[in-house]
């Protein structure tokens, strides 16, 4: 199979599935970055992202057979990213710790370049995420991080796309206020 | 601590793309084609799989030898009252002979011959 960037991500799954390999590599030369800002984001620990992502291609090459397209291939592997994160969030609570580790690289994307400043708001970002309960918090990582929509992130959650919106305008609210508090 | 001015920064905050992955992380990535199928938990899984599956098929085997095996209960005669036994003609038949036999015992019992003796000569 040739591929190219116009080539979408269940051609390249249904490829994979009959035995071309270097169809997974292109899968996750796309998607490695997104689902460790994922994990990141909400686990507060880089390396444990890192495994966490590997995972997930683990288990999505295992599962390359029994794929169908039933809906998008990102709404599927970020499903099987959500039950990894479930799991984790499960081991955390026993283990009860937490890691603090910025290590993000903005560019010029922020208004501010200043590193002590984004430092400053990185902490913010992480002091208000870890406010949000679980679901809520991936919830806001699928739509405003994954660019999903509402009814997609409802999907990879198990949630109803309804209660997604009435979520993410809680959430929003919740934010908006917390942006005005001095 | 600094908040972003906005909802909107707040987002790019968000989207803020992660480091590099490490070189350990893109090494593993590689060889995920190479290794799948092969984990040791999987070997393990199957093997035991395959273990617990001829242990039931040894112990089904077994209960259905010892089941063609077993030997069927002898059947006993069921208990019978006086009342029944008095009413049947052949258990009545059974034990006047069964009678009879003992009287013609305790006549050819020598230890019995001198009291046979007495009572014959008796008057």
């Amino acid at each position: 199979m040739v591929v190219d960037d116009e080539t979408t991500d269940e051609e390249l799954m249904l490829s994979l599935a009959s035995g071309d390999d270097q169809a997974f590599h292109q899968l996750f030369e796309r998607w490695k970055r997104p689902l460790i800002s994922y994990f990141f984001r909400s686990l507060n620990d880089y390396h444990r992202a890192e495994d966490l992502a590997l995972m997930v291609a683990s288990k999505v090459y295992s599962a390359r057979h029994k794929y169908k397209v039933l809906s998008k291939f990102s709404t599927w592997m970020f499903q099987i990213a959500q039950n990894l994160l479930r799991d984790e969030f499960r081991k955390m609570q026993t283990r009860k710790s937490q890691m603090f580790v910025p290590d993000f690289d903005y560019g010029d994307s922020l208004i501010e370049d200043d590193s002590q400043s984004i430092a400053e708001m990185e902490e913010w970002l992480m002091y208000t995420i870890r406010n949000l309960k679980q679901q809520e918090r991936s919830l806001i990582l699928l739509v405003y991080q994954q660019g999903f929509t509402p009814a997609e992130a409802a999907e990879v959650l198990g949630i109803k796309a309804n209660y997604a919106r009435v979520l993410l305008h809680k959430i929003r609210t919740y934010l908006t206020e917390e942006f005005k508090t001095a | 601590m600094k908040k972003p001015p906005d909802f909107e920064g707040f987002e790019s905050l968000l989207k803020g793309q992660v480091r590099e992955p490490s070189p350990g992380f893109e090494e593993a990535l590689r060889n995920i084609p190479g290794t799948a199928g092969v984990r040791r938990g999987d070997r393990f899984t199957s093997s035991l799989a395959r273990i617990s599956a001829i242990a039931a098929a040894l112990i089904l085997a077994s209960l259905i030898g010892l089941n063609s095996l077993q030997v069927k209960p002898v059947e006993t005669n069921s208990m019978v009252s006086i009342q029944e036994l008095a009413e049947d003609p052949a258990m009545l038949t059974l034990f006047s002979l069964s009678e009879d036999l003992e009287l013609a015992a305790s006549l050819l019992d020598e230890e019995n011959q001198f009291a046979l003796d007495y009572f014959s000569s008796a008057p």
